[in-house]
């Protein structure tokens, strides 16, 4: 069983052109030999197919690409099997990681049948296209081109052959996905490390610099290429920590691509196409620092490869709770608010030698926890966590030490009422009433609030109203509501916020449709519903008619089709305890007493309408599951009215 | 083709240039190689590399490394690989200097030479002096475990000898025993590609059935000569291998993975695996000491996990359940990137595939797991969701067969789960719901009726046990039929607003179901048909109609 080889890489820009390319050529040796051998034996092979030996140069990839891109639809694809699928594509599969995992046929004119290449990962980040190609047994891209002319579609699950089966015995696939999400952080120069605050102390010192200082790599801090900022403090402004949390924003900027930094990781990560190390943290320091006679290993332990340099200095342990909560709450009293947590635990250990640090997990209990991930250092027994403790070696610089899942002890931190109601064609009232903070106590702090009404779809035209408290401001799309700005925060107390207003919008342009809508079937020039303007009763539904017709079907990767719906954003941070209950005890981290702060990140949605169920006359063919009534509660036809299909969003 | 004299300069522009062109297509290509021969590029590469103030030594380098292959023709390869050697030499040996010659233009070069060798070599008769003083090199090279400055250029010349190694089987078979020493004392991160060079030579060892003696340390490591074995192609197979020594490398080989990256850990478990299976060792030893990684959040190390299962499937006899759990509560990590989501999925229904059955407490497991963790959640992204409900959609069938188990069986107990078979549809469908008011094009739309095509067909299809049967029922027309309208029919009339048209076909398509299963419509048919008409029919009447 083989493991992780690429074959090839390529990045190409929004313009479809090849940027940059790598091949490796002892890989290739290896598929071309296995191919021969394949080849050698098709003849008895039933499907009598030979497998295409070469890699295609950058303009045949890139030519490929396009043509796919055509065939389906978007560079991605169409994820599941639609009217256009042809057969023998990915779509055709029917299964939406054809959307990553992709193929291409090379020079598709010529008519061959072995001119597929597969697997491709493809990965999209900012402008750029990932391809990456990890090397399979001919077989296994024998068996990807007989999925894909299946008959049937969707996973044929058990059988033999079978995508899922494909995907498990091809481990090179899971390294490649890998790879590619590597070299996208790479060019975008999103390498940050986790964020780890530290409290401002005296024992702290000058923060940033003394603290790379103290590494004890000498010019680790003088770095120019994108590497992490060890630890953030929280004493900065609050425009850094808007901006530090606001960091999951993609980087779409006009970023030329750093070819140099491509080439060092690449070369260092996987010298020969076998990954061994992608660490571009760990990479960079090796290329900057490199390493003197007087770094010397220790006398008895072996130093793990992802731990080059050993710290030097003061030591100490830093960790960091950091939370994101997605909530979907109802305003009903028969059904109860759902709330679930992602959470993870920052760490940035500067101990010396290698010592193991045990780490209670004590915390947990109390949390709800509910799925719980560790990286790689720690060392979990074979039945899993025991939930008494787990250890773990800790690598130098900022690491999640775990990731979990949890339920929500307290209730939501944003409770409130969101209301928009159209008006005329292109004029609508709105009313917010939000209560933040209830239940909240000391020490947790409600940094920021900030609420967002986007319009993507209209032009704001002008705007009239005063919250009860904050500013306002707008753009063409977007009404944003600042509650609680920096440097005041909220503690110990809960306030109510009301913000009554007005909102007038350009008057509505049909908009073409963005290619996309053919994709899933819908003929452009179909007039669907067009006569019905008759027949509305009033101007919302008229609207939303209107509306309704050239609204973009979702991409695979978004949770619903956000455009249709009329929503706000929340977004707020907190500080001072989590919400989960998860907590560290600084007495019980071995080998030393920890300095910890705990962050939260909070991304609720709220559905606060309450008429709008009893007006839904199918309401009754509706399916009530306690996980997803979300939905339910979010899918109300276009053909009611338009405020009954208030969403209410907090994202963070 | 004759040398076209004079040589003409490349400029670093001239350069990039031609890099390009061959980079871009073989017309470009040809552009350069009809006024230059292979060799005259050759040297001209090098000599620019071997240059102190030439800027593009690293993407040279590159270049020679992708092309070689393709750029020169059988009687140049000798030749070629001699002016790589001395140049590979003059680079590794000249003094360091950050600027001219910097240790990442060494480590670049001996990777790119030794990439060369490899792929234009071979013939390993032809190319075995080159071969030998590559492999001295790379030895001299490795051959300083625990030193300080050079601890990096070593890890990449152990890399190389890997390489090598792979390439040619059994190269360093002879001086097991030397690596094996210097994997030993070697302490600094460089260690890990120690480990995996040794862990190779013993693979292919093992694999190979070569007679050589690991503890051995006879043969010298430098001057090194291609084993009799490797270059004649003639045999050292003895009919067992010496398994005490083995097993004493195996012991050490396997204290040695948390010193490993993710990556690096993929490598050494594919190598380790084939090893273990011969040497006979207890699969349960590698279950202990690597069924943790499981719960790791690198999905390289979950993966590794299952490549154990994979090969040693009877020493999780009993874990199953709790590694289908994992691996779905893997799909719930909001953190990872969605592709390794849907991946976690894959893996879980791959490995459904691989857990015997027992008696039926597979479905019965799947069915168990399914209730509980397969249902999506609201901020579940579509692609996620239209898996978890394919999941459900495999929970159903499972729930059929186990219902028309009990059936066959006498029990009571058939009600239950042929209630929660349509349960599941309902529950399952309410997170894309959305499908009811939304246009229909809209992707909400198309992951509902592709889940309800995947209930109706696999409660149908899969209700046998009979595998051939369920073969059968894939071919049939009337699986064709609604293939058919779920990947296009659906859609067609939603956009005519020909919902009447789309009724009936569903209608009579429903009926047609029941004839080519040679059932009637009995209690459960009319519950779908009940089922379909509440989900799917009523709100698209809604959708025509609007009052």
């Amino acid at each position: 069983m083989a493991g992780c080889s690429i074959r090839a890489l390529w990045i190409l820009n929004n313009f479809d052109s090849v940027v940059f390319s790598r091949r490796f050529p002892v890989v290739e040796r290896q598929w071309r030999t296995a191919c021969k051998a394949e080849n050698e034996n098709s003849s008895n092979d039933n499907l009598n197919y030979t497998v295409y030996p070469l890699l295609p140069t950058d303009s045949e990839l890139a030519a490929a690409f396009v043509e796919r891109k055509k065939r389906e639809g978007s560079a991605r694809g169409f994820g599941i099997r639609v009217t256009q699928s042809a057969e023998g594509s990915d779509s055709w599969v029917d299964d939406p990681i054809t959307r990553h995992i992709i193929s291409l046929f090379i020079n598709k004119d010529e008519e061959r049948e072995n001119n597929m290449l597969w697997p491709l990962i493809l990965h999209m980040k900012g402008h750029y296209c990932i391809l990456v190609l990890p090397l399979v047994e001919p077989q296994h891209l024998k068996a990807y081109a007989g999925v894909c002319r299946r008959s049937d579609c969707g996973n044929a699950i058990g059988v033999p052959g079978s995508l899922s089966s494909l995907l498990f015995d091809l481990p090179s696939i899971t390294g490649a996905c890998m790879v590619a999400h590597a070299i996208g952080d790479v060019i975008t120069g999103d390498v940050v490390e986790p964020e780890v605050v530290v409290s401002a102390s005296p024992s702290v010192g000058g923060l940033l610099d003394s603290l790379t200082g103290s590494i004890g790599i000498s010019g680790i801090s003088t770095r120019t290429k994108p590497v992490a900022a060890p630890v953030a403090a929280s004493t900065t402004s609050s425009t850094a920590v808007i901006g530090a949390v606001t960091s999951d924003a993609p980087k779409f900027g006009s970023r030329p691509l750093d070819k140099d930094a491509l080439r060092t990781f690449i070369n260092s990560s996987m010298p020969f196409g076998t990954p061994l190390d992608l660490s571009y943290s760990n990479i960079f320091a090796i290329k900057v620092n490199g390493f003197s006679s007087s770094d010397l290993p220790l006398p008895d332990l072996k130093q793990p490869a992802w731990k080059p340099y050993l710290y030097k200095g003061k030591q100490r342990m830093l960790f960091t709770i950091h939370e994101t909560v997605h909530a979907a709450m109802y305003d009903r009293d028969e059904i109860p608010d759902s709330i679930s947590i992602s959470g993870q635990v920052n760490c940035r250990a500067e101990l010396e030698g290698l010592p193991d640090v045990s780490f209670p997990l004590t915390g947990l209990n109390k949390a709800g926890i509910e799925v719980l991930s560790f990286h790689p250092c720690a060392q979990v027994p074979e039945q899993g966590v025991d939930k008494q403790a787990v250890m773990f070696s800790p690598p130098l610089g900022n690491f999640v030490l775990m990731h979990y899942q949890a339920f929500c002890g307290l209730g939501p931190p944003v409770k409130g009422f969101y209301q928009l109601s159209m008006v005329s064609e292109d004029e609508g009232a709105f009313l917010f009433k939000l209560c933040l903070m209830e239940g909240y106590k000391a020490p947790l702090t409600m940094e920021f609030c900030t609420v967002t009404m986007p319009f993507p779809r209209r032009r704001v035209v002008s705007f009239d109203g005063t919250p009860s408290i904050g500013t306002v401001s707008t753009t063409e799309h977007l009404v944003e509501w600042k509650i609680i700005t920096g440097g005041r925060g909220l503690t110990g107390r809960s306030i109510e916020a009301t913000f009554p207003g007005t909102i007038k919008f350009a008057p509505w342009q049909i908009q073409r449709l963005p290619s996309s809508r053919s994709f899933l079937g819908a003929d452009e020039d179909s007039d669907f519903e067009t006569d019905s303007t008759n027949n509305m009763v009033n101007v919302e539904e008229f609207l939303m008619e209107k509306m309704s017709k050239d609204l973009p079907p979702a991409d695979l990767e978004e949770p619903f089709c956000w455009q249709a719906y009329n929503y706000a954003k929340v977004t707020f941070k907190i500080v001072g305890a989590s919400l989960s209950g998860m907590s560290i005890d600084p007495k019980s981290v071995s080998p030393l007493t920890c300095d910890f702060h705990l962050m939260l990140k909070f991304n609720c949605s709220h559905d606060v309408t309450r008429r709008w169920v009893q007006q839904l006359n199918w309401f009754e063919y509706g399916y009530i599951c306690k996980e997803c009534l979300a939905i339910l509660i979010h899918s109300l036809p276009l053909t009611i009215t338009f405020e009954i299909r208030l969403f209410w969003i907090f994202l963070f | 083709m004759t040398e076209k004299p004079p040589l003409k300069y490349l400029s670093p522009q001239d350069w990039e240039l031609l890099i390009e062109d061959f980079q871009y297509d073989v017309v470009r290509r040809e552009k350069w190689t009809s006024h230059y021969s292979p060799l005259s590029i050759l040297d001209l590469a090098l000599s620019s590399i071997l240059r102190k103030d030439f800027p593009l030594k690293l993407s040279l380098i590159s270049f020679l490394e992708e092309f070689s292959d393709s750029l020169f023709r059988n009687f140049e390869v000798q030749l070629a690989l001699d002016r790589l050697i001395d140049a590979v030499r003059s680079v590794v040996q000249a003094p360091h200097d950050a600027v001219s010659f910097s240790s990442a233009l060494k480590e670049r070069m001996v990777v790119a030479v030794t990439s060369i060798l490899i792929c234009i070599g071979n013939d390993v008769e032809v190319c075995l002096g080159q071969l030998e003083s590559l492999v001295e090199l790379l030895l001299t090279i490795v051959n300083r475990p625990s030193h300080g400055a050079d601890r990096q250029m070593r890890a990449v010349a152990c890399e190389c000898l890997r390489e090598l190694e792979r390439a040619f089987p059994c190269l360093l078979a002879e001086i097991a025993g030397h690596i094996w020493g210097l994997c030993q004392s070697e302490r600094t991160h460089a260690s890990q590609s120690y480990i995996l060079l040794f862990t190779l030579v013993i693979h292919n060892i093992v694999t190979r059935k070569v007679n050589v003696s690991i503890l051995n340390t006879s043969v010298p490591l430098v001057p090194f000569n291609v084993p009799q074995f490797v270059v004649g192609g003639s045999s050292r197979e003895v009919s067992g291998l010496n398994f005490k020594e083995l097993r004493r490398v195996m012991a050490f080989l396997l204290e040695s993975p948390q010193i490993l990256t993710p990556s690096a850990m993929m490598e050494f478990m594919s190598l380790v695996m084939p090893v273990a299976l011969v040497l006979e060792l207890q699969a349960s030893m590698l279950k202990v000491q690597f069924s943790g990684l499981l719960y790791s959040y690198d999905p390289m190390l979950c993966h590794v996990v299952l490549m154990i299962y994979s090969r040693f499937v009877d020493a999780f006899d009993g874990q199953e359940a709790s590694i289908a759990r994992r691996l779905v509560l893997i799909s719930r990590e909001a953190q990872l990137p969605l592709v390794f989501r849907l991946l976690a999925l894959h893996w879980l229904l791959g490995f459904i595939g691989l857990v015997p059955d027992s008696g039926g407490r597979k479905k019965q497991s799947i069915v168990e797991i399914g209730l509980g963790f397969f249902y999506p959640s609201v901020f579940d992204p579509l692609a996620l969701k239209s898996l978890k409900l394919d999941l459900l959609a495999f929970c159903a069938i499972c729930l059929n067969t186990l219902s028309a188990d009990n059936m066959g069986g006498g029990s009571s107990e058939v009600a239950g789960p042929r209630v929660s078979v349509v349960k599941l549809f309902e529950d399952g469908l309410v997170s894309v719901s959305a499908f009811k008011w939304l246009p229909p094009w809209s992707t909400e739309t198309a992951v509902a009726f592709r889940t309800f095509h995947k209930f109706l067909i696999g409660a149908r299809s899969h209700s046998d046990t009979d595998s051939s049967t369920n073969r059968t029922l894939m071919e049939s027309t009337i699986f064709h039929t609604l293939e058919v309208l779920s990947g296009s029919f659906l859609f067609l009339p939603l956009e005519t607003c020909l919902i009447t048209n789309f009724i009936n076909h569903f209608g009579g398509l429903s009926t047609l179901t029941l004839v080519t299963t040679g059932t009637t419509m009995d209690e459960k048919s009319a519950e779908w048909m009940v089922l379909f008409k509440a989900s799917i029919i009523m709100p698209l009447k809604v959708l025509a109609n609007p009052v």
